[in-house]
């Protein structure tokens, strides 16, 4: 008698709280929809946001800022950057011409903006990165800088 | 032809008579669902009934420890979030504590607030994702998605004051690196009212379920002997009846400032794992207020703090509270630039020893929800 009883109150029970999951299934279908038909629609970043590192092009600047100092290379934990500077002329300070990273080794601490002395540098927004070979990854920050959509942020 | 019958009669029976005296085993991973990450558990099988589970780790060793002993101090913080990926942050607050333990570095009041907040919301967002993945590891798909809405928040909150979503490399000696602005605080606040609604909504949808208590009530049960031989710590152990956190026994940050409960279980086993992380994720969103409240002004980041560090020579012993138990970091400095030696002890490596010995004799479909409720991470094991 004990095991029939037994018996239908697994089946009251378990049913019960099947229907109420159930119902907490049902209400979640008259919420607004949360996701995002990403490759249709783009999300806008958070401006906190850690991309790749870029030199910072300020409105109302021609050049860039970076000395080619070699502190953000020295601090690289992977040895992503290589610097090339050049004097314009004699005794004038250093320029950077050419500033590469291998974004593919890149884990994106931000310890080579943290150190810069002259603050020349800044994550960038980008996110889509996927790339069909290993040379992609490798992007010379000078050459994008001087594109001509390079953006101009405060 | 019926000389041919009897024979393959003979030999089919002496077949099936081999059978039954015969174990089989059967590789679980290193590319398995449930085993969240490459861990191979060789199962040794009498039908669906486990003879021996022998786990063999080993397949996502990168050497963590050796590369720390060859960089300079600030360069391992990205190598933090890496070991284990869903708990970045406390991990960077831990290295960030014990390299400051070690060079005597202080720290500004409102960093370690900070610090403690954007912890105890990683530690949510770990046991959140461990919820959902060991919900679906028991078959359940639906509160996967509800589950990873909250903890789509938290990345939120963090991606706004991190800058990153994952591996967040947020802490630096002395401090963080950026501070938190209001929207921060107000999302954060936001946030912990809403989880706490929906806890409700886990227990109607999760905690009732008929199927989930079939599948975990009961099963993998250890006791707090065996719980403490094998050196179970967390959640894991909390859920045998052991009271036992390290924000509570050895305060580091201002946990000692903060009131908090610590939740225990009673029986050890996998429904009580997974009531203790819930009751767990509670205390947090208590933490985070009670931070967020006493939240002082001031400097986030101390700085006097050398680019290139080199602490004199001695060593620092660090233990911090990791959603996945008690994790030590033991440091020797010779006065260089490069530390001398680093070893960290992970939790997750003791809590899987002691899946060998509770796995004995249950089905296969046990021992998914057996190791699902540890929240094993298996790069953690590694390193």
């Amino acid at each position: 008698m004990k095991a029939v009883i037994k018996y239908f109150r697994d089946i009251i029970v378990g049913g019960w709280s099947l229907v109420l999951g159930y119902t907490v299934t049902l209400s979640e279908f008259f919420k607004p929809i949360i996701t995002v038909q990403y490759p249709r629609v783009k999300l806008e970043m958070d401006p906190a946001y850690r991309g790749h590192i870029e030199l910072v092009k300020l409105p109302g600047e021609d050049g860039h800022f970076c000395l080619a100092c070699g502190t953000c290379e020295r601090a690289c934990p992977s040895n992503v950057i290589k610097i090339q500077g050049v004097k314009p002329k004699a005794g004038a300070g250093k320029v950077g011409i050419m500033y590469l990273i291998d974004f593919s080794r890149c884990s994106l601490c931000g310890l080579c903006v943290d150190v810069c002395p002259v603050d020349a540098l800044r994550h960038s927004m980008e996110y889509d990165l996927a790339f069909t070979s290993r040379w992609d990854n490798v992007i010379d920050l000078v050459a994008r800088f001087n594109e001509p959509q390079a953006q101009e942020r405060g | 032809m019926t000389d041919g019958n009897i024979t393959s009669l003979e030999t089919e029976q002496k077949i099936s008579q081999g059978l039954t005296e015969q174990t089989f085993w059967l590789n679980m991973g290193p590319q398995h669902p449930a085993t969240h990450g490459v861990l191979r558990v060789v199962l040794h099988l009498d039908g669906e009934r486990v003879v021996e589970a022998e786990p063999v780790i080993g397949y996502i060793h990168r050497g963590h420890e050796r590369m720390g002993e060859t960089r300079g101090y600030a360069q391992f913080i990205p190598n933090n979030s890496r070991m284990d990926y869903l708990a970045g942050l406390i991990y960077n607050h831990a290295y960030c504590a014990a390299v400051e333990k070690l060079a005597g570095i202080d720290v500004p009041p409102r960093a370690e607030y900070i610090r403690c907040i954007t912890s105890e919301l990683n530690r949510l967002a770990s046991h959140l994702l461990w919820l959902g993945a060991y919900l679906m590891d028991l078959g359940a798909f639906t509160p996967f998605l509800y589950i990873w809405e909250e903890r789509e928040k938290i990345n939120d909150i963090l991606n706004h004051v991190t800058g990153s979503r994952l591996t967040y490399a947020y802490n630096r000696f002395g401090g963080v690196h950026k501070d938190v602005d209001d929207d921060f605080i107000s999302w954060t606040r936001a946030y912990v009212k809403r989880q706490r609604k929906r806890f409700k909504m886990y227990n109607r949808l999760v905690t009732g379920n008929v199927i989930f208590q079939n599948r975990t009530v009961g099963v993998g049960a250890i006791t707090p002997e065996q719980a403490l031989n094998y050196g179970l710590t967390g959640p894991c152990l909390r859920a045998c009846g052991v009271e036992y956190d390290i924000r509570k026994k050895e305060p580091y940050a201002v946990y000692s400032e903060v009131d908090f409960d610590i939740p225990t279980g009673s029986n050890g086993d996998a429904f009580d794992r997974y009531s203790v992380r819930l009751a767990e994720m509670e205390q947090s969103l208590r933490i985070i207020e009670q931070c967020l409240d006493r939240l002082p002004g001031g400097a986030y980041i101390n700085d006097n703090v050398p680019q290139y560090l080199a602490p004199d020579s001695g060593d620092v012993f660090f233990a911090f509270e990791s959603p996945r138990g008690e994790t030590n970091i033991f440091m020797v400095s010779d006065g260089s630039r490069i530390p001398y030696r680093m070893h960290w002890k992970t939790p997750s490596y003791s809590n899987l020893s002691i899946l060998a010995e509770i796995a004995r004799g249950q089905f296969i479909a046990d021992v998914v929800s057996i190791m699902g409720s540890f929240d094993l991470v298996i790069p953690e094991i590694d390193k």
